[in-house]
């Protein structure tokens, strides 16, 4: 019988919590190590023995998990892509196929390599070692703080981390707030919706009063365009064009005769109503995806920030040895 | 039941309209992008279900619009209208039109056409990089600006004009690659880090700390001992000057070299591991003549201190006090005791700021003159008796002739008078000063004092040699302990003679101090805490502490 592919599983549970184990190890291990050593003091400063061997650990955890940044914007490697030509034999053959799968001994099923089991791995191993990494660090400096590189390359490493923490939990929330806050339509169907309230609102306004056609003119020019970054991330919703031009709308309505098409008025209003809970849900939109993905704007290059410091951090030390 | 013929018209290639038509039949007719709408309308314009169309009583077709969805009937927005052949019903972008009707069968007849997607206007950038945000420029200008601010500080490595520049600033550059702070006598010039890391990417070696610490002293008196056990011993193995904060011993790592040589098989002391469970008894340090005797604590009785002096702290400890010109007084042991300014040591006990201060202990005389001498040696005393006489003889030359035999007729008058006032003083200190009478206060009550058998200086007061120093190989701040009351460690109270012996024991000083890696509501105590490793001066014998014994010694007898 054919395999049939497994439910991809979260990077945080990947294979049995692997990378979370072997991040408690090595954090256990230095723990262990800071208080079995036959001089327990020698925890306490970077340049002892144990904070040697320690800083040594770290800085290369760093170029590992600074890899993995450049691992995922690189070609796929041979063999993966050896693995998509496999799958798409599968397809194509699938009797044959299911021999080949039979005779291996851990049959394995991924997508691409983008979004397949190796960067799920390596996405796994960067979160859970980077947190170890952060409580291996603070073992290594022996909590002595100052005004200098050294102190500099662990703050550097506490806002990498906690930017990190701040990504992932925001991939774990923003994404069921971005479900809930659309419905049943994408961003895009939302974009589209107001372009066409636009042009409703547009003809029938083209046989109301002057007042009236420039209220939908302007609400028609409405647009989060101008928002800055911090008006994105708060997500508050200011009042906009469409919101005035219904406020104003409701005034000129009860001043309207027979005469002045008033169900025409009521009808731009209705569509104005429609298109102010619709600029709501936009802004809101626009608010959660900025969330999203302001943490990667901090995360990356504070990486680079730590890879900077670190790199100065070390050869001050050899340099000064 | 409606059934409904449904007419899509897909534009095709040179303009025309393809046709293609499916018939349908239910008794509600609905329209949506709801897959299972009988008029699919895919377009995000048009909802789930946008609109129903059924019968009526009369058998009229009406269209409904479903929930809030927008509906427009001949151009008017309606909630439901009744439908008629040509009818044109607007949802979203498509434009459908009753072609045909016959209400009494049911049948309609609905076209439309599958409308152009309408242009998407952006209201608001997609991603934050449309915003001017760069990860990379950000990125690379901070990883850059850390470089530069730190780059420009290792450029001191290579010039001295720069780093002596530097070192002048209120804030100066190679601070911020000073791992921690310097010891206050390495601060002077820690900005200059050159000073003592002579070459990049070498180690510090000794040749460094020599520059200035030539005379450092070493830990073993041998010299060939010394070179064999320490020879792969830097300076900086024990004094991270970059960890101490006040004091010359880093505060990390401080005991593991001491407890590296002294607990390996054969080497000295070889028990002593830890002050909490692993260290050797004390060891306490007599003189005797000119040596040192190192007697172990454990090996009881201990031998009495010859010191030369008499005297009973259980009488001067009473608690009904003792007896002064002012009455009972009860004194402590600070009364006599009292610490130097260093806190380290007990300042030297003298006779006139200490015993007699109160009036206790006056050397007093008084035949045939009444009067106090000073206390010193017997030299200076009998020096001082003698002009005593003298002054007084000179102002009663008839009392010369009543107190001592006439000389020689030949010799003046001054003559006669000198050796009566020496007769006198001769005759006053064996009388009283240099011997014990009874309760009379005198030099004997407690000093050792023998005869000479020289007329000029007919006794010899033996000097004191109190020992300041029990624990030569160690070093006890008494100032810092002066909250604990003194029986706590010395039971004098009993005491009545000088030569007892009443030094704390190891097990003693466990109750307060634990070794090296600490316990509950004790002191955490190092080697270096009570012991020195720069024991011997460069071509010395003598330990450092035994020399400052020695000094101390010669103070006290002043």
């Amino acid at each position: 019988m054919r395999s049939q592919p497994l439910q991809r599983e979260s990077f945080l549970t990947y294979r049995g919590l692997r990378y979370f184990k072997l991040a408690a190890l090595l954090v256990g291990a230095s723990l262990l190590a800071a208080v079995l050593l036959p001089a327990r003091h020698a925890f306490g400063y970077g340049g002892s023995t144990y904070g040697f061997v320690l800083g040594s650990i770290c800085a290369l955890m760093v170029a590992l998990l600074a890899w993995y940044g450049i691992r995922k914007r690189r070609p796929p490697r041979i063999a993966d892509r050896r693995r998509d030509d496999r799958r798409r034999f599968a397809i194509d053959n699938p009797v044959e196929a299911d021999h080949r799968l039979a005779s291996r001994r851990q049959p394995r099923t991924a997508d691409n390599w983008r979004h397949g089991d190796s960067q799920l791995g390596w996405l796994s191993a960067h979160c859970y070692l980077g947190g170890a990494l952060l409580l291996m660090a603070l073992l290594h400096s022996g909590l002595h703080f100052g005004w200098n590189i050294h102190t500099l390359a662990l703050v550097m490493l506490v806002l990498v981390t906690v930017s990190g923490v701040t990504g992932g939990l925001a991939y774990l929330q923003y994404p069921r707030q971005i479900t809930e806050n659309n419905s049943e339509e994408s961003g895009e169907d939302l974009l589209l919706k107001i372009a066409e309230l636009d042009e409703m609102m547009r003809v029938r306004a083209l046989d109301l009063p002057d007042e009236v056609n420039q209220l939908v003119t302007d609400a028609r020019n409405d647009s989060m365009l101008h928002d800055g970054l911090w008006q994105r991330l708060a997500g508050s919703h200011r009042p906009t064009l469409t919101d005035l031009a219904v406020a104003r709308l409701e005034a000129i309505a009860k001043q309207l005769t027979d005469g002045d098409q008033p169900a025409l008025v009521r009808d731009l209003y209705a569509l104005l109503l429609r298109k102010k809970r619709l600029m709501v849900r936009a802004t809101t939109e626009v608010s959660l995806h900025t969330r999203m993905q302001f943490w990667i704007y901090l995360h990356g290059p504070l990486s680079l920030g730590l890879l900077s410091a670190l790199a100065a951090h070390v050869a001050t030390i050899l340099i000064y040895w | 039941m409606i059934s409904c013929l449904l007419v899509q018209l897909t534009p095709a290639t040179g303009g025309r309209l393809a046709r293609g038509e499916n018939r349908v039949e239910s008794e509600i007719l609905e329209i949506g992008r709801g897959a299972a709408c009988h008029v699919y309308l895919p377009d995000h314009r048009v909802s789930l279900l946008h609109a129903r169309i059924f019968r009526t009583d009369d058998f009229s077709l009406r269209i409904e619009a479903g929930g809030d969805a927008l509906l427009s009937v001949d151009g008017f927005d309606v909630r439901s209208a009744k439908l008629a052949a040509g009818t044109r019903i607007d949802i979203g972008p498509y434009h459908l039109t009753v072609e045909y009707l016959a209400l009494e069968e049911g049948e309609l007849q609905l076209a439309f056409e599958i409308p152009a997607p309408l242009p998407i206007r952006r209201i608001a950038p997609e991603a934050l990089f449309a915003m001017g945000i760069s990860k990379r420029q950000f990125g690379f200008s901070l990883a850059a600006l850390i470089l530069v601010i730190f780059l420009l500080p290792l450029a001191t490595r290579w010039s001295v004009p720069l780093e002596n520049w530097q070192a002048r600033l209120p804030v100066t550059l190679t601070g911020v690659l000073n791992p921690a702070p310097l010891s206050p006598a390495h601060s002077l010039f820690g900005a200059r880090c050159s000073t003592c890391h002579k070459k990049a990417f070498v180690a510090v070696d000794d040749g460094a700390c020599k520059e200035c610490h030539q005379g450092a002293a070493q830990h073993l008196v041998e010299a060939g001992s010394q070179q064999r056990l320490f020879s792969g011993t830097r300076c900086v193995d024990c004094h991270a000057i970059h960890t101490a904060k006040n004091s010359a011993i880093g505060s990390d790592n401080r005991s593991r070299p001491c407890v590296q040589c002294h607990s390996s098989q054969g080497a000295p002391l070889d028990v002593s591991q830890d002050f909490g469970d692993a260290h050797s008894p004390f060891r306490l340090s007599f003189r005797e003549d000119q040596k040192t005797v190192h007697v172990v604590e454990s090996d009881l009785p201990l031998p009495a201190e010859n010191s030369h002096l008499k005297f009973s702290h259980h009488l001067h400890l009473a608690k009904e006090g003792v007896s002064s010109p002012e009455g009972l007084t009860i004194m402590t042991c600070k009364d006599c005791h009292r610490l130097d300014e260093s806190g380290r040591y007990f300042s030297p006990i003298a006779m006139t700021t200490t015993c007699q201060q109160s009036g206790c202990h006056r050397m007093r005389f008084d035949k045939p003159l009444r009067g106090i001498v000073p206390h010193g040696s017997e030299k200076v005393l009998l020096e001082r008796l003698r002009q005593l006489y003298v002054n007084w003889l000179a102002d009663n030359p008839a009392e010369a002739s009543q107190e001592c035999m006439p000389s020689q007729k030949s010799a003046p008058a001054a003559r006669h008078l000198v050796d009566c006032a020496n007769q006198l003083a001769l005759r006053q200190g064996t009388g009283s000063l240099f011997t014990q009478q009874g309760e009379d206060l005198r030099c004997a009550l407690c000093h050792e004092v023998s005869n000479t058998g020289r007329s000029e200086m007919p006794w010899n007061v033996k000097p004191l040699r109190l020992n300041r120093d029990w624990h030569s190989a160690a070093h006890f701040p008494h100032g810092v302990h002066s909250t604990t009351p003194c029986g706590d460690c010395h039971d004098k109270t009993n005491s009545k003679t000088s030569g007892d012996v009443s030094l704390p024991a190891l097990t003693n000083c466990r109750t307060c101090h634990t070794g090296r890696h600490g316990a509950s509501g004790k002191l955490s105590t190092e080697c270096a805490d009570c012991h020195q490793f720069h024991r011997y001066p460069l071509n010395t014998t003598t330990p450092l502490n035994e020399r400052t014994q020695t000094t101390r010694e010669l103070s006290a007898h002043k």
